[in-house]
């Protein structure tokens, strides 16, 4: 399974990091997503590209090393002294919520007095940072407006923990969907046919939901859709657009796991997700592997108890673990097919530039 | 853990190859390295969560069974609780 860029084939993590222009990094929590992400895009920054990586929850060291300690406001941050060459630079974002909302708002909701309303309405504020999806749908919104802006050679996102992951690559098609639900329908009546239904009893929905939460509720909910309904038809295109993109030449999705089994399950799930999706899977990378130790001779017979025996205990456990991870990663490799799957040794702690350079390097040249 | 591996078959009296040597050494140092970046990652633990600690034993296995869960589970009944450096 390989995608076409501009300059050949995805066919490597080397090719992906020279010429894609959207990467996505996606696995299950835990493994080292962000940081192999940060690893990529500056590796991107050393090649003379201008790259910016978009992270949702990035560790607080790496967010330190990345200058995007404190939220850095929503706004992208140069990664100072990232690369040497004068044509590549790094830059970094962490992903908030409401401001992504808010600057979605601001930007289709037409006229100023419309977008204030919107801003103001109590029920957009209480789900704008915490409604089901809103981290994936924000991530994917971002992501649109950092491709449309031609402002960046590569965009790196890295994504929430697996299953949000999956949640996300469907937010453009379900906001589609969402547009087309009958309930939606019916809160976005507009005048007085909204008022007959109402009035009616017509919507079960709305009657139950003024039982259990009250009339301001309603109207407040009522309201926020209605003033929605004008930007139905910008945001659909919006996530049309946004679909299209995630599956176009020139996108890549590289797939993070550890060689535990929840993770490799986990990992096995999304990468059927992927697949069944048609999302352009272009590299499985396998962090925190457990290396193989150098073989033994055997044991003496009737060792005694002491540090020798110890330290053969110890090599043995290692010999199985090295052994049990290879076998999980076994139903990982054989999903992966074609798609090229990169181990990376359990490492020292990536905490600086230095670090992720070092990780890059691994990730592009794993045998050397 | 701290002597190599010839000085410890040097003390169990037991004849070891070269390889055998390199080898356990080898693991060793892996092991030791595992060992130090747990007791940083302690200290930044004692630093902003310096609460008592309960040390479960490290099992080399990728996928967890049952019978892990058990040994787990016996481990958490009898360990000691061990003071973080703050509240110790």
């Amino acid at each position: 399974m390989t995608a076409s860029s501009p300059s050949g084939t995805l066919d490597s993590l080397g090719s992906v990091v020279n010429d894609a222009s959207l990467v996505i990094t996606c696995g299950p929590g835990g493994v080292g997503k962000t940081t192999t992400a940060a690893a990529l895009a500056l590796a991107a920054a050393h090649a003379g590209r201008k790259v910016i990586v978009v992270t949702v929850d990035p560790a607080k060291r790496l967010a330190d090393t990345l200058g995007i300690q404190g939220g850095s406001g929503g706004e992208p941050v140069e990664v100072v002294g990232a690369t040497m060459n004068p044509k590549g630079s790094l830059w970094a974002q962490m992903l908030d919520a409401e401001t992504t909302f808010d600057r979605l708002i601001t930007e289709r909701a037409g006229d100023p007095q419309r977008a204030k309303a919107i801003l103001a309405n109590p029920i957009y504020r209480s789900i704008a940072g915490s409604l089901a999806g809103a981290q994936e749908y924000m991530a994917i919104e971002r992501l649109h407006q950092l491709v449309t802006s031609g402002e960046w050679d590569l965009i790196v996102i890295d994504t929430p923990p697996s299953r949000h992951a999956i949640d996300l690559l469907g937010a453009p098609d379900r906001l589609v969907s969402f547009f087309s639900h009958p309930v939606y329908r019916v809160l976005t009546v507009p005048g007085r046919s909204f008022a007959r239904i109402t009035n009616a009893g017509a919507s079960t929905f709305l009657w139950a939901i003024r039982r259990l939460a009250g009339a301001k509720v309603v109207e407040d909910t009522v309201e926020f859709f209605r003033s929605l309904s004008g930007m139905e038809a910008g945001l659909r295109q919006r996530s049309a657009e946004t679909a299209k993109i995630l599956r176009r030449d020139g996108t890549a999705f590289v797939l993070v796991s550890s060689p535990r089994a929840e993770a490799i399950d986990e990992a096995v799930h999304l990468a059927g997700a992927l697949r069944t999706g048609g999302f352009p899977l272009m590299a499985t990378v396998i962090n925190l592997v457990h290396p193989t130790p150098l073989p033994l001779a055997l044991p003496p017979k009737k060792l005694p108890a002491g540090p020798l025996a110890d330290q053969f205990a110890l090599h043995r456990d290692l010999v199985a673990l090295a052994e049990d991870e290879a076998r999980e990663m076994g139903t990982l490799r054989t999903l992966a097919g074609r798609v090229p799957v990169i181990e990376v040794p359990l490492l020292d702690d990536v905490q600086d530039l230095a670090g992720l350079a070092a990780l890059g390097q691994y990730l592009l040249q794993p045998d050397e | 853990m701290a002597m190599t591996a010839a000085a410890a078959a040097k003390q169990q009296q037991v004849s070891l190859p070269i390889a055998s040597r390199r080898a356990l050494d080898d693991a060793v140092k892996f092991a030791r390295g595992i060992v130090e970046r747990q007791l940083l990652q302690y200290h930044r633990l004692d630093d902003s969560l310096p609460l008592p600690r309960v040390h479960l034993p490290r099992l080399p296995i990728a996928r967890l069974m049952p019978a892990h869960i058990d040994v787990l589970a016996d481990a958490l009944a009898v360990a000691p609780f061990v003071p973080g450096e703050v509240a110790g």
